[in-house]
């Protein structure tokens, strides 16, 4: 580690107040994982990789009226830093979900305008997704427990309905220098999107069960 | 391990600490049948010790480094919103 690298999160300690939480619900926050100085150094990275950001080929894909298609997809782009990150909370990973998961991949995904994220499930890459906000500032994430099983077609369906309330589900939001562990592959999840200026973006770390 | 919400795995280290596994976290770790080869082949040498209740110990499982990245990618992953 060079000496300006700020510290990564230690060997996160999960309690079982947060082991129960993630089984019975399908998420939970994990608070404090790290400093204000690492959060700062991601914020940093996060800023300096959206030039590099595209559109990624893969990841979720809702299938939505073409009234409903967005202006503009999420760019997403990867870092070395979150790269760290995602490689330290391995074992934070693990301790929470009681299963030997991997990593997939971390991205930052960036928001520009608008925070709107619409109703999906994560890929199987994403057995564990930890989510947070690397700068900016984004609503809360609303997760669906009464949609589990769903299709990503019929969740597209309820996105083209005009009669879905999109404020409707458990709202959650990410906590500071920490983040919201997600049963991503399971559990549906969107944010309605509200008027955000400026540029704004998100991690996920995704981890996978590798048996 | 029996329908019975009470029953947990308890197996002991070295130092003879106690580890309570509850039946919910046993079934939780269940490996998908398909994946036994690639365990088997983590194990490298085994000895089947029989346990209780038709449970045997098979062996740590220690990964390699390959192992722990074996999924893993740095191409970007994102949800987005597609035309049908």
């Amino acid at each position: 580690m060079a000496a300006a690298d700020p510290p990564l999160p230690l060997r996160a300690t999960v309690t079982r107040a947060q082991q129960r939480a993630f089984a019975a619900q399908g998420y939970v926050p994990l608070a404090g994982l790290w400093g204000r100085a690492l959060a700062e150094a991601v914020a940093e990275e996060g800023r300096r990789r959206h030039a590099v950001a595209e559109v990624p080929r893969g990841g979720p894909r809702t299938p939505v009226p073409a009234r409903r298609v967005p202006r503009r997809a999420t760019p997403a782009a990867s870092g070395p830093l979150l790269a760290r990150v995602h490689l330290a909370l391995v074992g934070a990973a693990r301790a929470l979900t009681g299963r030997l998961l991997v990593p997939t991949f971390a991205a930052y995904g960036y928001y520009e305008g608008d925070d709107e994220v619409f109703l999906h499930v994560d890929t199987e890459q994403c057995d564990l997704t930890l989510l947070t906000v690397a700068f900016g500032e984004v609503g809360p994430l609303h997760v669906h427990p009464g949609l589990i099983g769903s299709t990503m077609e019929r969740l597209g369906e309820l996105e083209g309905d005009p009669g879905w309330d999109r404020t409707g589900g458990i709202r959650v939001t990410y906590p500071d220098t920490g983040v919201t562990a997600l049963n991503g592959h399971v559990l549906p999840h969107h944010r309605p999107g509200s008027p955000r200026p400026g540029l704004h973006a998100v991690a996920a770390l995704c981890y996978r069960s590798l048996f | 391990m029996p329908e019975d919400a009470s029953q947990a795995l308890v197996i002991a280290d070295a130092e003879n600490n106690y580890y309570v596994l509850p039946r919910e976290v046993v079934e939780m770790a269940r490996a998908a049948p398909e994946a036994r080869a690639v365990i088997e082949e983590h194990l490298g040498a085994q000895g089947r010790v029989p346990l209780a209740d038709g449970y045997t110990f098979v062996g740590v499982l220690r990964l390699r480094a390959e192992g722990e990245m074996t999924h893993y990618t740095t191409e970007a992953s994102w949800p987005v919103a597609t035309a049908p």
